[in-house]
């Protein structure tokens, strides 16, 4: 199984780490695939879009954004309708949680299980992302599984997320 | 009849160089920094043993079979050790230290 992971453009990752680290490509954002923020005027078609205001977040999925970055990772039942509806992807960045020490990684680490959990039951697709600014961010394939583990997915759907999903991301449905 | 324990052995990258002459301050630093990220009631059922250093970069890291997605995500949880920016990726796992080092 060929695995795929995203990170931003900063990141400068050689195609050595890239292979060492179990994964087939690791796709830049802002370069591969285009990341907006949800507040910003643009065209979001294709592009995987990030902010906390909901409304925006919405407007976004409507206007044909890939997936989504919920920042602040707290449940909207009417935009994730709309996700469900338009069929944006839901993506879930490791970075918050590596990034993050002591109270605020659990805390993270709550309410992202929440948000995968209720993403499952309304049937999105969930894409589990390290969106790493730097290298020492990143996570090799084997911990990005550990951490889609430990959000409340099982080890089959991980798999999947990190192969399938990741790279629906950046590339669509085509392969 | 004792139980065997069964064990796990991770192959894990370091993104900084380990120095050679600091090997057992390296060791200790880094088992300090898994007990905050496991915590005292998990530790002793991870149980990490640093089994080798592969290269300046590499090395194998031994824990019990229940422990070793536990310490694969520990690891992956460390950005810092000893006032250093770093990150530890696990690139591999098995049964056996012979099998964990040989190429694809």
């Amino acid at each position: 199984m060929a695995y795929y992971d995203i990170a931003l453009q900063s990141c400068n990752i050689g195609a050595a780490l890239e292979s060492s680290l179990g994964f087939k490509r690791i796709f830049r954002a802002g370069k591969d695939v285009a990341l907006m923020s949800a507040g910003k005027k643009g065209n979001f078609r294709n592009a995987i879009v990030s902010g906390t205001n909901k409304e925006m977040l919405a407007e976004a999925s409507r206007t044909g954004a890939r997936a989504l970055v919920i920042e602040d990772m707290r449940i909207d039942r009417s935009l994730m309708d709309t996700m469900v509806k338009k069929g944006t992807l839901l993506c879930m960045p490791m970075r918050a949680i590596t990034s993050r020490e002591g109270l605020d990684r659990s805390k993270e680490i709550f309410l992202m299980r929440g948000m995968f959990d209720y993403a499952k039951h309304r049937g999105m697709h969930v894409a589990f992302v390290s969106l790493a600014a730097s290298c020492p961010e990143l996570c090799s394939s084997m911990q990005l599984i550990e951490f889609a583990r430990l959000l409340g997915a099982d080890e089959q759907y991980a798999r999947y997320s990190i192969s399938t999903v990741n790279r629906e991301i950046a590339n669509g449905n085509e392969d | 009849m004792a139980m065997k324990i069964k064990r796990r052995y991770l192959l894990v990258e370091c993104a900084t160089p380990i120095e050679e002459r600091g090997r057992a301050g390296f060791e200790s630093m880094l088992f300090g920094a898994l007990l905050a990220q496991v915590g005292a009631m998990h530790y002793h059922s991870v149980n990490p043993k640093i089994a080798g250093f592969v290269n300046e970069r590499r090395f194998v890291i031994r824990t019990s079979l229940e422990g070793y997605k536990e310490l694969a995500l520990a690891l992956a949880m460390i950005k810092r050790l000893g006032g250093v920016e770093t990150a530890f990726y696990t690139l591999k796992s098995s049964g056996t230290i012979k099998a964990l080092l040989k190429e694809p």
